[in-house]
């Protein structure tokens, strides 16, 4: 090396910024040269410095807290147990499947664990069974999906229509005319909302089959919906058309969050396919 | 004499660590716990800048590492792995928390240049560390706190190699500016 690494090349070399041939050469300078090696201290405090000023210590009890959620968890425990024979493991697998039919409790959401790491979380009122190999049936309310983009494939099963996932994040609804008057115990069902967060789902409803992906939500209706809607808007919104919200007149508070959905894809594909679609970020 | 360690010093232990907790030793498990929650809680604050969520959004990511070990699949590199759950995560859900309040992310936006200051100063560090725009801001703290190497960081934030490495010059650049220009 001629003269002296640059302040650069040092600096480089301490974040790990160098390649090894490179952080030799100038590691070798720098342990022989007081200069350099002065300049050098001074990044590495530099660099502790960074460190300290931006590690914020965890809460105390928040390990403690983990922990113990993860103890709640079917797949927390089978991670503590991990290395036990395949036979135990799906006789385990077996076990929890049968314990997630069910009706949940009332007015609290619930959060299921499938096998293969998805998540099925129910809304307070939902109604659903899962008799597992990856089928869910919802019969009425709203489930939220989670599902790792290595999972199995999962059904849907609604009245309305199917709903096929694979690797996907996505919202299932079933609005009733009842819900809509305040009326619990007369529903009829009128409309399947599917919002899609991320990855692809396909909905097979009303004869046809429909692809969602990342930032789409449809809304499918029954025809009885169709016929009663009084101003015969939902006749034209409701049956095909994407990203297009059902617009009832209850203020539901979800309305404003699926009608934005649509325009949101880009964003939502960035950072979802972000192997692929960061790259062009690299520049701000 | 100078020591510059260029390499990162809690890879093996991750690794040793994983591995004895795939193996069932839950001890391991919760000492791996132990070192990266720190780290990725902070990461998930600064996403969400809310402690609740920030605790939930590690708890998830926590409970996600469980799975994965569950089900047999070895990671390669933990920490990356983690990192990148929980970015994702915290993106997620900041998006959705967007989606309800309407509230504009101002995030991706850098603040206005403040006075000069001296890097000694771990507050005024702090406080002008927060006027970067988001990306420096996580770039910096997958550096300084996860210890993440510039090919670690390319893989968590999507990007190439090299785009990592720019990435993390202009952050330290731009940050050099605000406390020492």
């Amino acid at each position: 090396m001629n003269g002296h690494p640059g302040l650069d090349q040092i600096a480089d070399l301490i974040l790990g910024l160098v390649t090894e041939e490179e952080a030799r050469e100038t590691r070798d300078h720098v342990k022989a040269c007081d200069e350099c090696a002065a300049r050098g201290r001074q990044i590495e405090s530099e660099r502790s410095l960074m460190s300290k000023a931006l590690s914020v210590p965890a809460p105390p009890e928040l390990a403690s807290r983990i922990l113990r959620a993860v103890d709640g968890r079917p797949s927390g425990r089978r991670a503590w147990m991990a290395g036990v024979p395949l036979a135990a493991a799906a006789v385990l697998f077996v076990a929890i499947i049968a314990t997630l039919l069910f009706r949940p409790q009332p007015g609290a959401e619930t959060e299921y664990l499938l096998g293969d790491g998805s998540r099925v979380i129910l809304a307070p009122q939902a109604e659903a069974s899962l008799p597992g190999g990856g089928l869910v049936d919802l019969r009425r309310g709203k489930a939220s999906f989670r599902m790792p983009r290595e999972s199995r494939s999962l059904k849907v099963v609604t009245p309305i229509g199917t709903i096929a996932a694979y690797g996907a994040e996505f919202t299932v609804e079933l609005r009733s005319r009842a819900e809509m008057k305040g009326e619990p115990r007369m529903e009829t069902l009128l409309a399947l909302v599917v919002a899609v967060l991320a990855g692809n789902v396909r909905v097979d409803a009303a004869g046809s089959s429909t692809a969602l992906t990342a930032g789409e939500t449809h809304v499918f209706t029954t025809d009885l919906a169709i016929q009663d809607k009084d101003d015969g808007e939902k006749g034209q919104k409701g049956k095909n058309e994407k990203g297009k919200k059902n617009d009832n007149d209850d203020g539901d508070k979800e309305d404003g969050k699926k009608k934005e959905k649509k325009g949101e894809k880009d964003d939502e594909g960035k950072e979802k396919g972000k192997k692929k679609d960061k790259k062009e970020k690299e520049d701000d | 004499m100078l020591e510059i360690v260029a390499e990162t010093t809690g890879r093996d232990r991750d690794m040793a660590l994983l591995v004895e907790w795939a193996g069932g030793n839950r001890g391991s498990g919760e000492a791996l716990l132990g070192l990266l929650l720190p780290g990725i809680h902070g990461l998930c604050l600064r996403i969400l800048r809310s402690s609740a969520d920030a605790e939930e959004a590690a708890q998830e990511t926590f409970a996600r590492l469980c799975a994965k070990v569950a089900s047999g699949q070895l990671l390669e590199n933990v920490r990356t792995w983690t990192a990148t759950v929980a970015m994702n995560l915290c993106f997620d859900k900041r998006r959705q928390r967007e989606k309800e309040s309407l509230v504009e992310d101002a995030g991706g936006v850098a603040a206005p240049p403040s006075e000069p200051v001296h890097l000694a100063d771990l507050d005024v560090l702090r406080a002008r560390f927060e006027e970067l725009p988001e990306r420096y801001r996580l770039v910096l703290h997958y550096s300084f706190v996860l210890d993440l190497k510039p090919r670690e960081i390319a893989e968590v934030m999507g990007l190439e190699d090299g785009s990592a490495r720019v990435l993390l010059h202009r952050a330290l650049e731009a940050l050099r500016r605000k406390v020492a220009p």
